[in-house]
């Protein structure tokens, strides 16, 4: 059995096997008149091309959920009643508005700018973050979910978007289930400091500096979940986009 | 026909000669006949990550060859360019020969080195 490279097997994790090989093939087939340092310079140079793309979207995506997390709290007085009287469902919504930022920045870095699960993504988070902004006001919110029902059905009836919008779906459901947001982990606080159950009332005080934040056992925990999450959905994210936005394996050839 | 303006300039050249090369299109093979037209190499990373793109979007598609000794072993995929690829590449360049109808390109080329002569 031939020996895999260095080269091959982390292009493997990007291109598939058979690719990986071929392109390791193609780079020793050139070796053979360039020389061995060419071949170490464009070994890494075509394993950077092929995968500086992931650790910058997954950083950047990052940034972005940080930020906008912030932004959350920032607008939390605004949308504070609501929030009490109906807990799940605005942090919900709140959840699937910040996992989209992520995918956003996420899909815009990986796949560019004309993608269609980016450009799906752009257009979910503005009807989520304006029915975040306009909790309050029942009707507005109303026609919004109506007029996103109606937009959904369509996406789905439509061969082009069908896959895209499944994608999404699909992606911003495990960002919700993974929880990519800091909510849990002050009940996870709770229950390692307190030996209680936290109370929804109180939520928000275990966010405020000076209270969570000087336990370091609680920085650590919160930011390694935070990076396994964002590890996660960023997979997850990359997973669904092959299998759903890629074309068909019969593509036509005459 | 209109013209699918999101084929890239680059990826006109690889498709172009991956079409030249016919049943022989692989990866050293397309570089050294960009090097060939174009004067200049791409790098092995801007073809391959070019390719990918390619077909992703269901442009080119492969077909596996034979494992070679000077390979290490490795199979030469060869690129076969679908259906949709051909259409894109005869589109985008039936529109740029449109584009160019009526103009004297040669001359065009020459006003410009005479305007870098008068730079330098």
């Amino acid at each position: 059995m031939r020996s895999r490279n260095l080269t091959e097997v982390l292009l493997t994790g990007m291109v598939g096997k058979e690719r990986a090989a071929a392109i390791a093939g193609d780079l020793l087939e050139l070796a053979y008149r360039r020389g061995r340092i060419w071949y170490y310079v464009a070994c890494a140079k075509t394993v950077f091309a092929f995968t500086w793309r992931l650790p910058t979207a997954l950083l950047v995506a990052c940034m972005g959920f940080i930020l906008v997390q912030l932004l959350g709290w920032a607008l939390y007085p605004l949308v504070r009643p609501v929030w009490l009287k109906h807990p799940y469902v605005t942090e919900t919504l709140e959840r699937a508005a910040c996992d989209l930022v992520f995918l956003i920045v996420f899909a815009v870095i990986r796949y560019g700018a004309r993608d269609r699960f980016f450009r799906l993504s752009v257009a979910a988070s503005v009807i989520a973050g304006l029915a975040f902004v306009g909790l309050r006001m029942s009707v507005p919110v109303t026609v919004l979910a109506a007029l996103g029902l109606l937009g959904l059905v369509g996406l789905l009836v439509s061969t082009q978007w069908r896959g895209a919008t499944v994608a999404l779906g699909l992606a911003v459901a495990i960002g919700i289930l993974m929880d990519l947001n800091f909510g849990n982990l002050a009940h996870l606080y709770c229950w390692v400091y307190e030996h209680k159950p936290l109370n929804a009332t109180s939520h928000y005080r275990y966010f405020e500096l000076g209270y969570a934040f000087p336990h370091t056992v609680f920085l650590i925990v919160t930011w390694t979940i935070f990076v396994l999450d964002a590890l996660t959905l960023s997979v997850a994210c990359s997973r669904l986009h092959r299998f759903l936005l890629s074309p068909p394996d019969d593509v036509e050839l005459a | 026909m209109k013209a699918d303006l999101s084929l890239g300039g680059f990826e006109q050249v690889v498709l172009l000669a991956a079409l030249r090369l016919a049943d022989k299109a692989y990866g050293v093979a397309i570089l050294e006949e960009i090097a060939l037209h174009v004067g200049r190499a791409p790098s092995p990373g801007a073809l391959y990550t070019t390719l990918h793109r390619m077909e992703e979007k269901g442009l080119i598609t492969y077909v596996d060859g034979e494992p070679t000794p000077e390979r290490g072993g490795r199979a030469k995929r060869f690129v076969v360019v679908t259906y949709k690829g051909r259409t894109a590449l005869a589109s985008v360049q039936a529109a740029y020969e449109s584009l160019s109808k009526g103009l004297d390109l040669s001359s065009l080329l020459t006003f410009a080195l005479q305007e870098r002569g008068a730079d330098a």
